[in-house]
């Protein structure tokens, strides 16, 4: 598109809003991502098949009976289709699934494409969202003002110009006040400038309009997230005993470790006394321990049960055995419900 | 829910980022509506008018379960200066004979509103209309953290502070923001918000909240309107180019924004042509000079009304609000766009 909507900011000044950005910013479709190659080039080991609007998975289709979304854990890096939470969860409960999740987003992203899916294809009878870090931003740049040095940037959101479009960004590396430059320069950084606050406060507010959008809708909604940080916030630190958290599904996250480095292995313990154990007795060296659960289905996936091929230093992501388990937990919730 | 008087923090890779604590962290965790039990951010400094509030802090009836017509918006809506029958919301709400809530505060912005208008269908239920009356697009709702951020066009919200009075959530106004080469290319911490926030992420917030309460008044049943009072909000949406041409916006209501004349601030009567012609030639006749032109609509509320017909009495300097006169238009806007039912009273409580 090459028209340019001019927002009257100054006498004589407007932002300029075209191309990709304006459809983005101002319209109320689906951003799709025909030509979505972010990462696949780099992990060569796994068939990424897309759909047409650019999504790993089946084709989008009206009403249908399961939706999954998040960041790249849904997505599912590193792992075959098959082995998504997503699409485990969908054959064992015998419905038609789609999924809604792209590399590097944020809960912002998501709810706007959430929202955006519902109104091209009508709501799914259940919908279930692994969020990321509520941490993550989905902003808007200004290349004049504020930028940010490590966003996704996300090329279909682009203006004519190649100036401006939309970001998910990580501030989950933000630094304490006390450490943060005392001066920023223009363009500032996103990281110098934004406080963490007001990205918690957008993303729960973007949750809140979830739940009460499925709660009004009579979709069956559930959530979790793989974030420890966030889990931890909401299981540890008591927000779920003073809030309405009824729709948050634990993810189990203290029976699992992880081995460091890109190519980690997921280690699964079945109850807190055997992970106790094990690092008791493995503390400070390898540790081999694996339960032997789902063990059945270790051959058919290989390595990616274990682990999942990671193209993104220092964060890797699950194995299908972990993706086995956290359908499980959502399962349970949705069966329990 | 329990009171918030115990603290959250979030822990990170570097420590402990952040404490919520108190109200603060009820507003942002919470999906509850933020409550003005003490809201005299107003009317302490209007004299003329009597600013009966309900027991949640808001201007009108108590708000109850599935009212008929739910109306939100910022001080133009929460009705400034104007009695509270003839705010446009109560204007609509008589006329077809429908129970009404309204969600309004001065100062709010659209993040704000749609925030609470999410929160109050938790609570009290879908209503069958719901009508906005959107501010412009450059106010948001932020939370301050005063070792990064802090700013002059601020409206505290005390009712979202946290325990040690520190931090808090505001409703923010930046359309007066610096052009982008007159901003300081270096900024201090904390940091104005007015030198370092882009335009663009409050013309997305805003325009991304609507879109939201847009497909939840679309999936619920819901007829939602919509308008603003914001001059360059109404010029972005329907100028040749603007969106309404590009987009989908089908609970988009014009207001008549150009049939309106406003005189110079803080006292000055609206002033109203009936037609494009008539507005032209009292623009020739008058330059720039004072018009005495008056429309003959609605002389009734002038009658009722004297002075507050054509003026609200106005408390905030360089910021004027709309009398009466304005009001029964903007009214008379949304009931056009009602849908049939609703304007026959008969049809509308079946």
């Amino acid at each position: 598109m090459q028209n340019n909507s001019l927002y009257p900011i100054h006498p004589g000044e407007s932002l300029s809003f075209s191309g990709n950005y304006r459809d983005a910013i101002f319209g109320d479709t689906l951003l799709k991502h025909p030509n979505h190659d972010r990462f696949s080039y780099l992990d060569t080991a796994q068939d990424y098949n897309l759909n047409s609007s650019g999504y790993r998975g089946p084709e989008f289709s009206k009403n249908i009976d399961l939706l999954v979304s998040g960041c790249s854990f849904t997505y599912g890096i590193g792992i075959p289709e098959n082995g998504t939470w997503g699409s485990i969860l969908s054959r064992s409960m015998g419905v038609s699934y789609n999924n809604l999740s792209l590399s590097g987003a944020s809960i912002g992203w998501m709810t706007r494409q959430l929202f955006a899916y519902f109104k091209e294809y009508g709501n799914p009878k259940m919908l279930i969202c692994l969020f990321p870090n509520p941490t993550k931003l989905f902003f808007a740049s200004d290349p004049d003002i504020l930028v940010s040095d490590d966003g996704y940037v996300e090329t279909s959101t682009q203006d004519a110009d190649g100036r401006k479009s939309l970001y998910s960004t990580t501030l989950h590396e933000v630094r304490q006040p006390k450490d943060r430059p005392e001066y920023s320069r223009r363009p500032h950084n996103l990281k110098d400038i934004i406080s963490l606050d007001f990205v918690i406060q957008t993303c729960m507010q973007n949750i809140r309009m979830l739940e009460q959008y499925c709660r009004a809708t009579g979709i069956k909604f559930l959530w979790g997230t793989w974030s420890k940080d966030f889990s931890h916030m909401i299981e540890n630190q008591g927000l779920i005993d003073l809030y309405d958290f009824s729709s948050y599904v634990p993810m189990d996250d203290e029976l699992w470790s992880r081995r460091d480095g890109p190519l980690s292995i997921d280690l699964f313990y079945k109850n807190q006394s055997s992970r106790e154990s094990c690092l008791s007795n493995h503390i400070g060296k390898k540790c081999d321990c694996h339960e032997s659960c789902h063990a059945d289905l270790a051959a058919g996936y290989g390595e990616s049960f274990y682990r999942g091929t990671d193209v993104f230093e220092n964060h890797p992501h699950f194995g299908v055995h972990r993706h086995i388990h956290m359908a499980e937990s959502f399962m349970s919730r949705m069966q329990s419900n | 829910m329990k009171q918030g008087t115990e603290s959250s923090s979030l822990p990170s890779n570097t420590g402990n980022l952040s404490i919520f604590s108190g109200k603060y962290r009820d507003a942002i965790f919470d999906n509850k509506m933020i409550r003005y039990a003490v809201n005299n951010r107003t009317h302490e400094a209007d004299a003329i008018q009597t600013y009966s509030l309900n027991s949640d802090g808001y201007r009108g009836p108590e708000f109850s379960k599935n009212v008929d017509l739910l109306f939100a918006g910022c001080s133009f809506t929460y009705g400034m200066g104007v009695p509270e029958e003839a705010i446009w919301g109560s204007q609509i709400a008589a006329k077809l004979g429908l129970s009404y809530n309204n969600l309004s505060i001065g100062g709010a912005s659209i993040p704000w509103i749609v925030k609470q208008l999410f929160a109050y269908f938790n609570e009290y239920g879908n209503p069958k209309v719901l009508i906005c009356l959107f501010p412009q697009l450059e106010r948001t709702f932020l939370p301050i953290d005063p070792d990064f951020l802090k700013t002059g066009v601020r409206h505290l919200e005390r009712s979202t502070m946290d325990l040690d009075e520190n931090k808090s959530i505001f409703n923010i106004d930046l359309s007066n923001l610096k052009k982008n080469s007159d901003r300081p290319e270096y900024s201090k911490r904390p940091h104005n918000v007015e030198d370092v926030i882009s335009k663009d992420v409050l013309v997305y917030l805003s325009i991304q909240n609507i879109r939201l309460l847009e497909q939840y008044c679309k999936s619920s049943g819901i007829e939602f309107l919509w308008g603003t009072w914001s001059s360059s909000f109404c010029h972005f949406m329907e100028e040749d180019d603007g969106l309404l041409n590009n987009y989908e916006f089908d609970g988009y209501v014009k207001l008549q924004q150009k049939m309106w004349k406003p005189r110079r601030l803080n006292s000055y009567p609206d002033i109203y042509w009936e037609t494009e012609e008539a507005k032209l030639k009292c623009k020739s006749e008058h330059g720039r000079g004072p018009c005495e032109c008056k429309s003959s609509c609605h002389q009734d509320l002038l009658e009722i009304y004297g002075d507050n017909f054509s003026m609200a009495t106005d408390t905030l300097r360089g910021h004027p609000h709309y009398g009466v006169h304005r009001h029964a238009h903007f009214a008379e806007s949304f009931i056009d766009a009602m849908s049939a039912n609703w304007k026959n009273p008969d049809n509308a409580k079946q």
